[in-house]
């Protein structure tokens, strides 16, 4: 399994338990909430409602990345997948010492890719190449530097 | 107001756990990332929820440098393993919570750490109101709007039972501390041997039972607020350290040497004379004078014309709306309260209309039931006897006569015929004393030289 592949599933997981948690977090306290305070209930049920379609997203990138016969969701609806896929790019940058604003590979790796894919699995392909190619930015940094 | 600083990278679950803690009556700060938590350290939180994977280091990462002992952390995290749990209770973390995290789960977690669980309604509220509506109580809730946005150290002076610590903590609440913490410690209430470590912290293995270094209060209460209660209950020793503290901000632990910088609001509270505890010997004059920049009396309950009727409702208000169980007092009930003379103050008075609710099987409540010594008056009930020295002077033992007779009776008639003296000459001294003691405050000002820069802030 490739580098990038193998942060992608950790990446993923990561999303799809955040966002359940979210979400059961959110239903429970929306349903402890008084009928005083309706408006705020409703925000809490949003809020648990995109914890769920976060985990789903997170669940169907993953089913992609395992399946490729899996059913891919239509085009139509790529622009969270594309949100999810930079966030995931982005963190990882962090995560690694990375500066996507002043390197300008990493910003390739973390806009171009992602801002041309226009299906789904494009976007899962962008995903892939951009953490494989962070993970090589990271392997070659920590490596001993050699003089000539 | 408790504190939290909840420290997640994804702002859902900041969001939603802000909610969750709001619910409890916590105030709330939000960090993404552990610099920014960080920033957000000063003054301390009371409780630190913090994810364990944050895009910029580990979240136990945060407890290091001293700051396990200022805050509680709970480590939260969607992964937990045993060593990660292992790591975070070795670095001083309080708990260690897996998520999703549920309510019952954070009720259990805070009723163990002694922090208030509190939902709903009472949530929204803080410190009970000061409710009143004698002139005395009018003008205490104007010098607390008055001084509460200070930093002014303060001395509160009131009979037991009358609500020192009540308007200590809404001191703290009109402060702009009032995100920082409100520490509480009665110096009568902790033993001699203990205060010290109490008050100022100690180094592990600074005494037998010192098995770890321990933060005192002082040190806990940065960027907050420490009321010390029964002030002249500390030993004389120790109110010589403290009178160091309140100068110097600075404070060393017992066994160190070296000193940290502290940033506390002080208010300290007494129920006896205080310049009677300095002729006792049971509080130093230069901490009295230290302490009380603004010294606040709090009336006796006896001296709050109509207050005891006000009170006597409120308190019936708050026991209706708990129990579903309506009451009402009869006229008579309210009378008799009214007669009382209310030696265990405010406390006394609820504790007696809480009796009488509970005892009382219909709507109307008409029995207060025993009331502190039956026949009970001013003109019988003695005080704690005043000590006089030989030595003192005949000016100064009359004047703590007067003043101490004064404030135990419910008139300034009723106090003049006590002492043998006619209403105006009681009325003259007074005056006298009054003028004294303004001069004396002006005097202690004046002596105080230091640069604005260097007092407290």
């Amino acid at each position: 399994m490739g580098p990038g592949r193998r942060v992608a599933i950790a990446a993923l997981l990561h999303r799809l338990n955040g966002g359940l948690n979210n979400a059961a977090l959110a239903f429970e306290l929306a349903l402890s909430t008084g009928d005083s305070a309706v408006d705020d209930c409703g925000q809490t049920l949003e809020r648990g409602r995109a914890g769920v379609e976060q985990a789903s997203r997170a669940a169907t990138l993953l089913a992609l990345m395992l399946d490729p016969d899996a059913a891919a969701p239509s085009s139509s609806s790529r622009d969270p997948y594309a949100q999810d896929v930079a966030e995931i790019l982005r963190a990882h940058a962090r995560r690694i010492g990375c500066d996507a604003a002043s390197d300008p590979d990493v910003a390739s790796l973390n806009g171009m890719d992602t801002a041309r894919a226009d299906t789904v699995e494009a976007l899962l392909t962008a995903l892939l190449n951009g953490l494989g190619a962070l993970e090589s930015r990271r392997r070659s940094a920590s490596e001993p530097q050699r003089t000539t | 107001m408790p504190n939290a600083l909840v420290v997640d990278d994804d702002p859902s679950t900041r969001l939603l756990l802000s909610n969750l803690l709001e619910r409890r009556g916590f105030s709330i700060r939000t960090a993404g990332s552990l610099a920014e938590a960080r920033q957000n350290m000063d003054p301390p939180p009371d409780i630190c929820m913090v994810d364990l994977q944050l895009p910029d280091g580990e979240g136990t990462e945060l407890m290091r440098g001293g700051l396990a002992d200022r805050a509680d952390f709970v480590v939260v995290t969607g992964h937990a393993t045993v060593e990660s749990s292992v790591e975070a209770m070795r670095q001083g973390a309080v708990d260690y919570l897996k998520k999703p995290l549920t309510s019952s789960a954070l009720d259990r977690l805070l009723a163990r750490f002694g922090r208030s669980v509190r939902t709903g309604e009472q949530a929204a509220r803080r410190t009970p109101a000061i409710v009143g509506e004698s002139p005395e109580i009018k003008r205490l809730q104007q010098t607390l709007a008055r001084i509460g946005p200070t930093d002014a150290t303060v001395l509160i002076i009131g009979e037991s039972g009358t609500g020192k610590e009540l308007i200590a903590a809404r001191l703290h609440e009109l402060s702009p501390r009032a995100r920082g913490r409100y520490l509480a410690l009665n110096c009568g209430a902790v033993s001699p041997n203990l205060i010290e470590s109490e008050l100022f912290g100690h180094e592990k293995g600074s005494f037998t039972g010192a098995s770890r270094q321990h933060a005192g209060y002082f040190e806990r209460a940065h960027g907050g607020t420490l009321f010390l209660d029964e002030i002249t209950e500390m030993p004389l020793d120790l109110q010589v350290r403290l009178l160091r503290v309140l100068e110097s901000r600075r404070v060393s632990r017992v066994g160190s040497s070296e000193t940290i910088p502290v940033n506390v609001r002080v208010i300290a509270a007494t129920n006896r004379d205080p310049q009677e505890a300095v002729h006792q010997r049971k509080l130093r004059e230069d901490l009295l004078y230290r302490l009380q920049v603004v010294p606040i009396e709090v009336p006796p309950l006896r001296k709050r014309a109509g207050d005891v009727r006000v009170l006597a409702q409120h308190f019936l208000s708050d026991l209706n709306r708990a129990s579903k169980d309506p009451k009402s007092f009869s006229e008579s009930m309210l009378a008799r309260l009214e007669q009382h003379y209310w030696p265990g103050n405010v406390r006394e008075l609820f504790n007696v209309v809480q009796r009488a609710y509970i005892m009382t099987t219909g709507r109307v409540i008409s029995d207060p039931g025993p009331l502190q010594g039956p026949g009970w008056s001013p003109a019988t009930g003695r005080e704690s006897p005043l000590t006089v020295r030989l030595g003192d002077s005949l000016c100064d033992v009359e004047q703590r006569l007067i003043l101490h007779t004064v404030r135990h009776c419910r008139t300034q008639d009723e106090a003049a015929r006590m002492l043998g003296i006619s209403t105006k000459t009681l009325y003259n001294k007074l005056r006298l004393y009054e003028s004294q003691r303004r001069t004396a405050d002006a005097n202690a000002r004046f002596s105080d030289t230091r640069p604005p820069d260097s007092r407290w802030t």
